[in-house]
């Protein structure tokens, strides 16, 4: 853990909600607004907020599947937000994508072998190959995520969701990738199956010395597969910090909130529960200053509706934004 | 081409039968004029009509007495040989199904999924297109076109028919583009750093043709009774020659009386339009890996 190979600068995405008459762009959402955050070689950074509020695009954004509307992401010491979908190509072999919903992120008219074998044939990654080699590597990347190698003659509805994902893990391992966005991963799975999903990425991460920004809004899973979390909150992070303190010893009363929801399997225990007060403001129109005051416990008038709290490293590695702690 | 959908193809009896329709009727279109026993334009009036005018029918409803040995099906209400007309007048039926089809299903997947695809201005550009093609009167055009020209080629009515049919085709895909466009798997395609070409043949055309199969299979039933208006207007087949849909509106002029006249060409047709959507369906479903 010592080279950061993503390193990701006052990132913003802004998207164009409505437009006038003559097309030009009138209202934005915001749904990424100045985030910096790095992901170290061979370490896991876990990124949770609730719905909407832009983790997604921010995994989106570093991979420039969006274009940034500002700031700048570094790959592998490189600058790619500027770089054109052609100078990206090379680099896409680095860094790759695991989607959320495994039955809409595999193509329903491809078989197994044609999804897989496209990607190595996409980065020319055995040359000229025969289709019987390309066949021996799709059955050892099958075989490595769990699946047997005669699943590659099947089509993804013969699939359940578990083995979609899987296929999707093998699909992005393919190129041989140092650097992975798990976008929400497992939340579309049952319970039993996240389980097994989330400790094949585990293994993959040994094995191959993956680095994951791995997404999700259960705070539960991400603590048990994170080095780091952030914590983000309409479109910018309010809390970062290694694991164990942002469980052990949050500041930020957004992250307390969102501890406090995560439900205990012991009924015995009574636990002081937090809520939030409200809904998640529209990033249409964010509120002023710092835009969790509207449903902050402990929110100061005139200071935390005017001023925007930056996010400010309170001890060693561990960054919090708000004004109060 | 994958080997389960011929098989997924030749389970479907529905779309075997239309394959073996759509082979039918386009054999005859194809040799249809070689065997044909007459001139399908000669008049045999002292053959074919009887003394009150009225045309001959088939051999199976004469009266006794009544000749024309050869003349299967009878004759026309100027004493032409029915069955020679049907078979040279499947020919330009066929033309046009076939050819004037192609131009607007090649038409309208490209623009429908092009449009769908990339969007912005040249989206923008290419519906407002799409909405003055489907403003254009096909009438007047027809019309404008047989004045200017005094005897417009076949080829013309091809291509009128398929540049004025394709709208829909270009609707109905553009929206199917926009929904599969923004589905992982084109996303994971774009993040594995495939071209815009391999993503949008591989990954988009694919998951869009289904419904382009469908309403192609209904324009050749389009186009071909259409290519009858057009014959009226003087765009396409000229009396004395034949096709499908002349015959068949001149056939509605017997109704009652010789009702045969309208009863084949329709029967054809019929045909020809059941055997498309039939095959068309079919091919959607064996494509369809789900199915």
């Amino acid at each position: 853990m010592s080279e950061p190979i993503l390193k990701a600068t006052g990132i913003e995405k802004h998207f164009t909600a409505k437009r006038d008459f003559f097309g030009r762009p009138q209202t934005f959402l915001r749904a990424v607004d100045g985030v910096s955050l790095t992901v170290n070689e061979g370490e896991t950074l876990g990124l949770v907020g609730e719905s909407g509020c832009g983790k997604s695009t921010l995994g989106r954004c570093v991979l420039r599947l969006h274009d940034l509307t500002a700031g700048k992401v570094e790959f592998d010491g490189q600058d790619i937000s500027k770089m054109s979908v052609a100078e990206l190509r090379p680099l896409r072999r680095k860094m790759q994508f695991i989607f959320q919903d495994p039955y809409s992120s595999l193509n329903p008219r491809q078989t197994v072998f044609a999804t897989i074998a496209e990607a190595i044939r996409v980065h020319g990654l055995l040359g000229n190959a025969s289709r019987e080699e390309e066949k021996e590597r799709v059955a050892d990347l099958l075989s490595r995520v769990g699946l047997r190698p005669e699943h590659m003659n099947r089509y993804p509805h013969e699939f359940s969701g578990g083995q979609r994902q899987r296929i999707g893990i093998a699909r992005a391992l393919a190129v041989e990738p140092k650097f992975i966005v798990a976008d929400e991963p497992i939340s579309a799975l049952d319970v039993s199956v996240q389980a097994q999903i989330v400790n094949l990425m585990l293994d993959l991460q040994q094995d191959l010395g993956l680095s994951y920004l791995f997404i999700a809004h259960d705070l539960s899973v991400v603590e048990y597969v994170s080095d780091r979390v952030a914590v983000m909150y309409l479109g910018r992070v309010v809390e970062l910090a290694n694991a164990s303190s942002i469980y052990d010893d949050s500041q930020h009363p957004y992250t307390q909130a969102l501890l406090s929801a995560i439900p205990d399997p012991d009924p015995r225990r009574k636990k002081k529960r937090l809520v939030l007060q409200g809904d998640v403001p529209s990033p249409l129109d964010p509120p002023s200053g710092c835009t969790f005051h509207p449903r902050c416990p402990i929110a100061e008038k005139g200071r935390c509706d005017r001023e925007a709290p930056p996010l400010r490293e309170i001890t060693p590695g561990h960054h919090v934004a708000c004004h109060l702690v | 081409m994958d080997p389960r959908a011929w098989r997924r193809f030749k389970k479907n009896k529905g779309a075997l039968f239309g394959a073996v329709l759509v082979i039918f009727v386009t054999l005859l279109g194809a040799l249809g004029p070689l065997v044909a026993p007459h001139d399908p334009n000669e008049q045999s009036r002292d053959v074919l009509l009887r003394d009150d005018g009225t045309p001959l029918g088939p051999t199976w409803d004469r009266a006794e007495g009544e000749p024309a040995e050869g003349h299967l099906l009878g004759g026309d209400t100027v004493g032409r040989d029915e069955l020679s007309r049907l078979l040279h007048g499947g020919r330009v039926s066929m033309q046009v199904a076939y050819f004037a089809t192609a131009i607007a299903v090649f038409l309208g997947l490209f623009v429908g999924v092009s449009s769908g695809y990339f969007g912005g201005a040249y989206d923008f550009a290419v519906m407002r297109l799409v909405d003055v093609v489907l403003s254009i009167p096909f009438l007047l055009i027809a019309i404008t076109i047989q004045r200017v020209v005094d005897t417009p080629a076949l080829w013309a009515l091809f291509v009128l028919l398929g540049f004025l049919s394709w709208t829909t085709l270009a609707r109905v895909t553009r929206s199917k583009t926009l929904q599969v466009r923004e589905l992982e798997y084109v996303q994971a395609a774009r993040a594995l750093g495939m071209s815009e070409a391999r993503v949008l043949l591989r990954h988009v055309l694919p998951n869009v043709l289904g419904p382009a199969i469908v309403i192609g299979t209904t324009l050749v039933a389009q186009m071909i009774i259409v290519e009858s208006a057009m014959s009226y207007l003087g765009l396409g087949v000229q009396p004395p020659n034949a096709s499908w849909g002349s015959m068949l509106r001149e056939g509605q002029e017997m109704m009652g009386s010789a009702n045969r006249l309208m009863v084949f060409p329709a029967v054809l047709i019929v045909m020809t339009v059941f055997g498309f959507n039939l095959m068309g369906e079919g091919l959607r479903d064996a494509f369809d890996p789900k199915d």
